[in-house]
């Protein structure tokens, strides 16, 4: 009676362990696979937020760095990891934990119009490499192991021409049609009736 | 008069006023349906033991003759890398792609301390398609460089299962005895 006790028991508890879900392993996340296409004018500071999640049950700790794919013939627009700054470089990062990080793109002051950082628009796009040269990548591993991971992330600039005065003008213009539009017909209306007020009252 | 006409201009303002967010509420309100698409992020390649499950934090060659070739790295798991046919070759780590995107797959190996290792190469391969010999782990590593290798691993859940790739890696030994040293390993994804 005992031993048959046992043996029920035994199956029960191997069955248990069958349905023990086995422990995935997930690396870190993030929330953007480029940064592509950024807008300035020479002497402005571009800035872009990028955030990691940690998925592995494993605290990891890692950074990140920039990184230039010479080819050959390349102009010196294609390396700008010198305007680039990532703040903070350094991470530790644990399951379900979101960190952002700011990337900081100075573009100097002597810097020419037009793209830097890639040879062309499209390089954002997954699968083209051959298009990137510059990159910040992040890379971390288990505390304490010397096995890393990460991801590469393009980086290009659209260094503008000279600023429009008006821009700002313009940009409140657009930002504010309604009242724009009130103002305008006001205005109009204003223009084509007061003279005639006063050329009643002068008559 | 000007009474009049200032009490027009007042009128017209009031209209325009109602009438221009009333213009957008029509277009707003006819026959249109919502859509909405979000993006999840992506995780890196991941670094795994034999199960192609198991989180893998070191890599360890044993200890060999000075100017030897070791080819049978362990991973922290105990498992050694070891060769022969599909199903019996088995890579020091596999790597496996959980993002819904293809990765070509970057690696970065640093100088080992000491300089005790001269030399390093490192193979690829498909999920399970076996390595006969340590000759087969044909390709140079480029030492402390972010390498963009030739090899891609798919996005996940790839019905060749092309999202998982056995990892092999050998090492020659300085001629120098007695020394140790440490070097660590960084496998990148480029979308």
């Amino acid at each position: 009676m005992l031993k048959k006790r046992y043996v029920e028991l035994s199956i029960l508890l191997l069955l248990g362990l069958s349905f023990i879900p086995s422990a995935t392993v997930s690396a870190t996340a993030v929330d953007r696979l480029s940064l592509c296409n950024l807008e300035g004018y020479p002497g402005d500071t571009v800035e872009a937020k990028i955030t990691l999640e940690g998925t592995g049950p494993e605290e990891r700790s890692g950074y990140w760095y920039t990184f230039y794919k010479q080819v050959e013939r390349d102009d010196d627009r294609m390396d700008i990891t010198s305007w680039i700054e990532i703040e903070p470089s350094e991470y530790v990062i644990r399951q379900g934990e979101t960190k952002v990080f700011t990337i900081r793109v100075k573009i100097p002051r002597d810097a020419e119009p037009g793209l830097c950082g890639a040879t062309s628009e499209e390089a954002g796009k997954t699968g083209h490499s051959d298009e990137r040269r510059t990159y910040i990548i992040f890379k971390d591993a288990i505390t304490g192991g010397n096995v890393y991971s990460g991801l590469l992330i393009p980086v290009s600039v659209k260094v503008l021409g000279k600023p429009n005065p008006l821009a700002p003008l313009v940009k409140i213009v657009k930002e504010n049609i309604t009242v724009t539009a009130l103002i305008i017909v006001i205005a109009i209306l204003l223009a084509v009736l007061l003279p005639r007020v006063r050329a009643r009252k002068a008559s | 008069m000007k009474k009049r006409i200032l009490t027009l201009v007042g009128v017209l303002a009031l209209v325009a006023a109602l009438a221009i967010p009333m213009a957008a509420l029509a277009i707003a309100g006819s026959n249109e349906a919502t859509q909405s698409a979000s993006t999840a992020p992506a995780t890196s390649i991941e670094v795994r033991a034999q199960d192609y499950t198991t989180a893998v934090s070191t890599i360890t060659f044993p200890s060999g003759a000075p100017g030897s070739t070791i080819s049978n790295p362990y991973n922290d798991l105990a498992e050694a890398q070891t060769f022969g046919a599909a199903g019996t070759a088995k890579p020091v780590v596999t790597l496996v792609n959980t993002a819904p995107v293809p990765y070509k797959i970057c690696y970065n190996i640093s100088t080992f301390t000491n300089s005790v290792v001269t030399g390093e190469n490192y193979l690829v391969l498909p999920k399970g398609v076996g390595c006969a010999s340590a000759g087969d782990i044909s390709n140079t590593v480029a030492f402390d460089a972010d390498t963009i290798t030739g090899f891609t691993i798919a996005e996940t859940g790839n019905t060749s299962e092309n999202d998982k790739k056995d990892f092999y890696l050998k090492v020659e030994l300085n001629t120098t005895g007695g020394q140790t040293g440490i070097s660590t390993l960084t496998i990148l994804g480029e979308a």
